[in-house]
């Protein structure tokens, strides 16, 4: 019954978007943006860069929407438009660099996950912490879920280059955690000593 | 401490949200009226611009228009019709009555008009009407006796007088596929001789120059004009020496 719901309510904003009923794009942006805007966070460091993308990306959609054949979810749609947005800024300012160094990370050592080791906040950061080219595969492949091959059509790069940065971005991640793993161990140790 | 696997980070970021700042979706807001208004201003100005397109084709079209529908050029039609021809020489109403059979013409073609085949009521009048009772009598004398004239252009002098349509083009075959059609008016003017029927002709043009050198023959032989009398002034001048003959024989 709640699903029931849930799609009518839904296909009265499409509907309303389909009019270019105000309203109803208004409704639409405050079900799904913020889902969006965390998921730009994640693609894109500078939260500049997030919004421009999460307004071009609704944008497009409220043109597009008419576009929307309805067999999939929405949310899944809207997705879509938006990690190909983020990209596009990506490509457009040269981000795409698949080369860092370890020593270049910052803040990292202040951060505080002793509660949960692995709390959302914590691993938002430490992916934020990847260089651009890593944190964009790492992001399409271990959280999107796309496959490899869909990895390379989107940045135009061979399947190859998307998993050796995939597997790079996993070792670059583990020796962050280790790092800071260490820095949160010797802050105890000093603790302790004191 | 190893790095989280695959499902756990989609779990966890699955449900992650965060809010954006409120100017996000003032700038959408504008941005979709931006857009709105491109498209409205875009879409006046293509169909502003399809207007200018019709009206200037239009007004070309007006300009370019021939003054004279025929000739006509056209493809699938006979190039044949069937007129009706009168001599249109006024003085000589005899010949009007007498209708021209021109069917003993060579080369002509007796196909009918699909045209006019459908509408056999039409009478077709393609008459030369010098005069109204002429014309008059052409009409009686049509539906009468309608006899068809299949005018053969290429030998225009075998008609005697002016071929006149009185709604139907006279059709010109041409060698190629293609008629064309001309109007009676164009028929009269290009390949017909015209010939002035407004004042009868003299009866001295139509004796010939031997019968004038016999009738002033027979004038001077029987001293009906002057110069019989000039001659009879001369026989009495050769009359004398018969009689100073006479005298000197006296």
């Amino acid at each position: 019954m709640k699903f029931t719901i849930y799609r009518a309510s839904e296909q009265d904003m499409i509907n309303g978007c389909l009019r270019g009923d105000r309203g109803a794009q208004k409704r639409l942006y405050d079900t799904y943006s913020p889902k969006m805007y965390a998921l730009c966070n994640r693609y894109l460091k500078d939260p500049m860069q997030a919004q421009d993308a999460l307004v071009t990306a609704f944008t497009r959609i409220f043109e597009k929407i008419n576009q929307y054949s309805g067999q999939g979810s929405l949310e899944g749609w809207i997705k879509i438009i938006v990690i190909r947005e983020a990209l596009t800024i990506i490509r457009k300012n040269q981000h795409f660099r698949f080369e860092a160094e370890l020593e270049t990370i910052e803040n990292l050592a202040g951060f505080q996950n002793e509660s949960d080791p692995f709390e959302l906040e914590y691993l938002l950061h430490l992916i934020q912490e990847l260089p651009q080219g890593y944190r964009t595969i790492f992001n399409l492949y271990a959280i999107e879920g796309f496959s490899h091959k869909e990895i390379a059509e989107q940045l135009h790069i061979s399947e190859n280059t998307s998993k050796s940065q995939l597997s790079r971005a996993r070792v670059f991640l583990q020796q962050l955690l280790l790092k800071h793993d260490n820095i949160q161990t010797t802050k105890r140790n000093d603790i302790s000593t004191r | 401490m190893t790095f989280p696997p695959d499902k756990y980070l989609q779990g966890k970021f699955n449900n992650e949200r965060k809010s954006p700042p409120p100017e996000v979706w003032n700038r959408i807001q504008t941005g979709l009226d931006q857009r709105k208004s491109k498209r409205t201003w875009f879409r006046s100005a293509a169909a502003a611009a399809i207007i200018l397109l019709l009206a200037a084709t239009f007004t070309l079209w007006q300009v370019n228009k021939p003054s004279n529908t025929n000739p006509l050029i056209s493809s699938g039609k006979t190039n044949v019709e069937e007129t009706t021809v009168e001599n249109s020489n006024s003085t000589r109403p005899t010949d009007t009555e007498k209708q021209i059979a021109t069917n003993n013409i060579p080369n002509e073609v007796n196909t009918p008009d699909p045209i006019q085949s459908n509408q056999p009521n039409k009478k077709k009048q393609n008459t030369i009407q010098t005069d109204n009772e002429i014309s008059e009598k052409i009409t009686s004398t049509q539906t009468k006796e309608e006899i068809p004239l299949a005018v053969t252009l290429s030998k225009p002098d075998s008609l005697a007088g002016l071929v006149t349509l009185a709604e139907e083009p006279v059709v010109m075959p041409p060698q190629t596929g293609k008629k064309i059609y001309y109007s009676a008016a164009e028929v009269n003017a290009r390949f017909l001789k015209k010939k002035d029927t407004s004042t009868p002709p003299s009866p001295e043009k139509n004796e010939s120059g031997i019968q004038r050198i016999l009738d002033i023959a027979y004038d001077l032989k029987f001293s009906e004009s002057a110069l019989g009398e000039l001659r009879q002034y001369k026989n009495d001048i050769l009359s004398i020496p018969g009689k100073k003959s006479q005298g000197k024989t006296n």
